[in-house]
């Protein structure tokens, strides 16, 4: 009996190391490369690119146990051992050797690239495979900011698919939009990051552009002058074109766009409910006998407000339209004129049409074309839906001010755009780290890993071979004794 | 005792879960008990696995009872771990796995699993307070006017009457709105994710909609009728005391109907406001700040035109009702103390709630149905492991029962069978290992070596 129990506890602790062993290989080594694919992935830059670490890990095990299946076929016990912990080795240095030389000559190509431009922006590589989880974080507070301020997602949106004509928006995955059939964006189209740059930075092009070429001149004045010309130009292509079949069904009688929008007959209409209603209202009509007396208290007012009202009363019932508000309005004042109106009432209800190109497309100069095409956009695609992009400035005692960006809605009041140079640095650094970190930073991840790991994986892989020798010397010495009766 | 043991055994699994689901079910099926059956979706839930884990039990208890070997028994102990297991714990993976996703998308993510989840006695919460709040409200505009308030809270959904005026109000409030602002573009959408901007708001309101106006019931006076004696039909009295004939909906003379309201039909065009519900309350001090100080003027204005703020709220009102316009009522109130505009919608006016609070009501019976499975939840992941605890103690009773019958020794494996083919007795002679010439070498040296220990197990067993 006591030789089975020494044979038995022998075989039993042979068992356990050869498992223990085995697990310091292969399982140990793929818990680190999770844990540094964790480490690694998320946030924008990342994404899950680093996912590829646990990937090499299992192909490299599944290769290690082919390689141990192929060894069951030698003779000599040693031999496997050999055999497999030389195969472990091989995929282990190999993997490291690659991973260093490649993420390596990637780093430099980089740094090199484009006579040098990258040098000061790319760290080296030796300070790289140091800090490259640092460096992967980095860039992901001002993204978000940047994200934040604009009210903008990475990936772009659009709500509800069709636009308000009922058209069907096309999405293009290079640029992550949904364009609709005039080119522009769709509707409820909110930008992602690609779009939300490539409007900015036309922008801000378009102005230095601009600039360059008229130096001293004030682009917003030219891109009005140019858009006025070719409005009142019966000659010019936008003239021509609003003279089309495409343009007069969307904008002509019973257009598609119409119905969208305050129309100069639908503003008549308005006028004309409200006059009815006013002029059938004892309060409003009080109300209106005492505007000269509160008009009173107002210093510097120097209008003839009994003379507007009495006018006013007169129209009331007469179906009142903008026309004859703007007669009134005109004996007084000519600050205000039926377009003043109408770039008010544009600035909230304009519906462009997704099915006829907009007035700037047929700007002669690109460059204002660009900047037209940028403001749109940019203020009034993005002030629609929530996400505006572009401040307008206004000059204040010599001080450029900024309006504010982003979330302007009922309830929200927009944040402070960032800079020009702000958001040029941003955008080059993160398109730069989505050139070479997503691709190279796991390599150097499985290089690390390797480094530090790779040497107790060979060493767990040997070591486990040992002892399961041990185990089925244990085994054949049970068997002998059972067969010449020594465990009875 | 063997038998009142293995009885107390299963009775403190599956029938003591279910008691302790319908506990934690009480307080939902209290609350919302007018919804009937629909409230008592975990309670029927665990009476269906008590019913089938009974059955499994009384089957594998006569199997034990009449098994030869005890493979027999075991099979069915293992037939009660596997049953109780996987209709607890199996099912609910599966209800966890597939339900948030259907669940979320049949409420356009207004209400998430998680909210229901835990917080199921809240939600029924919730949706108790939805259905008080409508009885209440159209009580008071005198829609429901055949009880007395306590009795339609009472009765609530069980009441046919709020059933049906539940599905009216949501399908004229689905088709006269939602359903038109969601085939007018990205608008809706956008209000709805927080991108409520002075354009979109405009566009909500302007744009022209293909409304599919749907007759919205409304009382728009109460008048008691009169039945003519001779003639059958009924009448009310104007003021002026004229006799006005009642009329049904479609304007034919009432001859059949008790003492009840007038119905009218209203078409309604139901505005963005009314699909928020409430009231939008917009400040005016962002856009009277540029003038400075305004108080003094403001004060005057209050003091001459306090007394016509009503008449001039009407007037916007009845300007904003016109089709011109939004086509439908939004009341404007004017507070010059907090210096704001309050949008009110029309929805407690009209006995309606918010175009989601509407559509949850509306489902509200299938939404309970779901939240009421959640009380099982938690207790029947924890009964699934008593089950199998219990289930294994039933079957090692069942097999010291079979061992005692047999007249077996109680350790390790059964005695060597009494007979050829009785029992599964471990053969004492180790069958030649050499024979299975398909085993690899490393395969053969263990097979062989378990061989020759479970023989000296055996010959052990047989010297002592």
């Amino acid at each position: 009996m006591g030789k089975l129990k020494s044979i038995k506890s022998k075989m039993l602790w042979a068992r356990v190391f050869k498992l223990a062993f085995y697990g310091i290989g292969f399982p140990l080594l793929l818990w680190f490369l999770r844990e540094e694919k964790v480490a690694l992935n998320g946030g924008y830059v990342m994404g899950n690119s680093a996912d590829i670490i646990v990937y090499f890990g299992l192909i490299a095990w599944a290769v290690v146990l082919v390689a141990q299946l192929i060894a069951h076929l030698f003779r000599s016990k040693r031999g496997r051992q050999i055999f497999a912990t030389a195969v472990t080795l091989v995929v282990v240095l190999g993997s490291l050797v690659f991973c260093d030389l490649y993420a390596e000559k990637q780093i430099k190509d980089l740094r090199a690239a484009d006579d040098g431009a990258y040098a000061d922006k790319v760290a080296t590589y030796e300070d790289t495979v140091v800090k490259y989880h640092q460096y992967a974080k980095d860039l992901e507070a001002p993204l978000q900011h940047f994200l934040d301020v604009y009210n903008i997602e990475m990936t772009s949106q659009n709500k509800s698919g069709k636009n308000t004509d009922g058209t069907e928006p096309v999405y293009d995955t290079e640029d992550d939009a949904n364009y609709s059939p005039n080119g522009l964006y769709a509707d409820g189209y909110i930008f992602g990051y690609k779009a939300a740059k490539k409007v900015i930075l036309t922008y801000y092009d378009a102005r230095a552009a601009y600039q360059k070429a008229h130096p001293g001149a004030n682009i917003d004045e030219a891109l009005q002058a140019a858009l006025e010309a070719q409005e009142n130009d019966p000659s010019s292509s936008w003239s021509q074109y609003k003279r089309t079949k495409e343009y007069q069904d969307a904008y002509g009688p019973d257009g598609t766009a119409t119905k969208y929008y305050i129309t100069p007959e639908r503003l008549d209409q308005i006028l004309g409910a409200l006059g009815e209603v006013a002029s059938g209202n004892a309060q409003i009509g009080t109300l209106l006998d005492m505007v000269p007396l509160i008009g009173g208290f107002i210093s510097g007012l120097d209008i003839d407000l009994d003379a507007v009202v009495q006018a006013l009363k007169e129209n009331l019932n007469s179906g009142l339209t903008l026309a004859k508000l703007m007669d009134i309005v005109a004996q007084f004042t000519d600050a205000i004129n039926e377009d003043t109106i109408w770039d008010l009432v544009a600035q909230y209800s304009f519906y462009q049409s997704p099915t006829t190109k907009p007035a700037f497309s047929f700007l002669q100069d690109k460059t204002l074309a660009n900047y037209a095409w940028a403001k749109y956009e940019g203020m009034t695609h993005g002030g629609k839906v929530g996400s505006i992009l572009l401040p307008t400035e206004t000059e204040v005692d010599g001080q450029i001010q900024y309006s504010k960006v982003g979330c302007i809605t009922l309830s929200e009041s927009g944040s402070d755009p960032m800079s020009e140079s702000e958001l040029r640095n941003l955008f080059e650094n993160y398109d730069l780290a989505l050139r070479y970190m997503p691709k190279v930073y796991p390599l150097i991840g499985i290089r690390n890993v390797l480094v530090l790991y790779g040497a107790l994986c060979v060493f767990g892989v040997a070591v486990s071979y040992f002892f399961a020798r041990i185990e089925q010397k244990q085994l054949a010495l049970l068997c002998k004794a059972a067969k010449e009766g020594g465990l009875a | 005792m063997k038998t009142f043991l293995k009885i107390l055994l299963f009775v403190v699994s599956m029938p003591l879960m279910l008691v302790l689901v319908f506990l934690e079910s009480k307080y939902l099926i209290d609350t919302a008990g007018s919804y009937g059956i629909f409230v008592w979706g975990g309670v029927l839930v665990a009476a269906l696995v008590t019913v089938v884990c009974t059955l499994t039990y009384v089957i594998t208890a006569a199997q034990a009872h009449k098994a030869k070997t005890i493979k027999k028994v075991r099979v069915g102990t293992a037939a009660m771990v596997i049953v109780s297991l996987f209709f607890t714990v199996g099912v609910w993976r599966i209800i966890d796995a597939v339900l948030p996703d259907i669940f979320e998308n049949a409420t356009d993510h207004t209400i998430t699993f998680d909210m229901i989840r835990e917080d199921y006695n809240h939600r029924a919460d919730v949706h108790m307070n939805l259905l008080n709040t409508f009885i209440r409200e159209n009580y008071a505009n005198g829609t429901l006017d055949e009880m007395s308030l306590e009795e339609y809270l009472d009765e609530g959904y069980a009441n046919q009457e709020v059933r049906d005026l539940i599905a009216q109000r949501f399908t004229s409030m689905d088709a006269g709105g939602y359903k038109t602002f969601k085939a007018n573009g990205p608008w809706l959408d956008l209000a709805n994710s927080s991108r409520l901007t002075i354009p979109t708001l405009v566009h909500l309101i302007i744009n022209e909609r293909e409304t599919e106006a749907y007759p919205f019931y409304l009382i728009a006076e109460r008048v008691t009728y009169k039945k003519d004696p001779e003639t059958g039909a009924y009448y009310w009295l104007d003021d002026q005391g004229n006799r006005v004939p009642a009329k049904d909906k479609n304007g034919t003379n009432i001859y059949t109907i008790d003492d009840r309201s007038d119905d009218t039909l209203e078409m309604v065009n139901w505005t963005i406001l009314d699909m928020q519900g409430g009231t939008m309350n917009i400040s005016l001090e962002g856009l009277l700040s540029g003038l400075g100080d305004i108080s003094g003027i403001l004060g005057t204005v209050q003091s001459l035109v306090g007394n016509m703020i009503e008449g001039i709220e009407n007037a916007l009102a009845e300007f904003i009702a016109r089709p011109e316009v939004a086509g439908s009522y939004i009341f404007v109130d004017l507070d010059l103390d907090k210096l704001q505009v309050n949008l009110i919608s029309t929805t407690e006016e009209r006995g309606v709630l918010g175009y989601q609070n509407m559509a949850w009501f509306n489902s509200n019976h299938l939404l309970l149905l779901i939240t009421s499975l959640f009380p099982a939840r938690n207790i029947m992941y924890v009964f699934g492991a008593v089950g199998v605890l219990c289930s294994l103690c039933i079957g090692a009773i069942r097999e010291s029962q079979f061992r005692k019958r047999k007249g077996l020794k109680a350790d390790g494996e059964e005695a060597p069978a009494k007979s050829e083919g009785e029992g599964n007795a471990i053969p004492v002679t180790p069958a030649p290992v050499e024979e299975k010439s398909d085993l690899t070498p490393y395969m053969r040296t263990y097979a062989e070596a378990h061989q020759v220990y479970r023989s000296h197990l055996n010959k052990d067993q047989l010297n002592k």
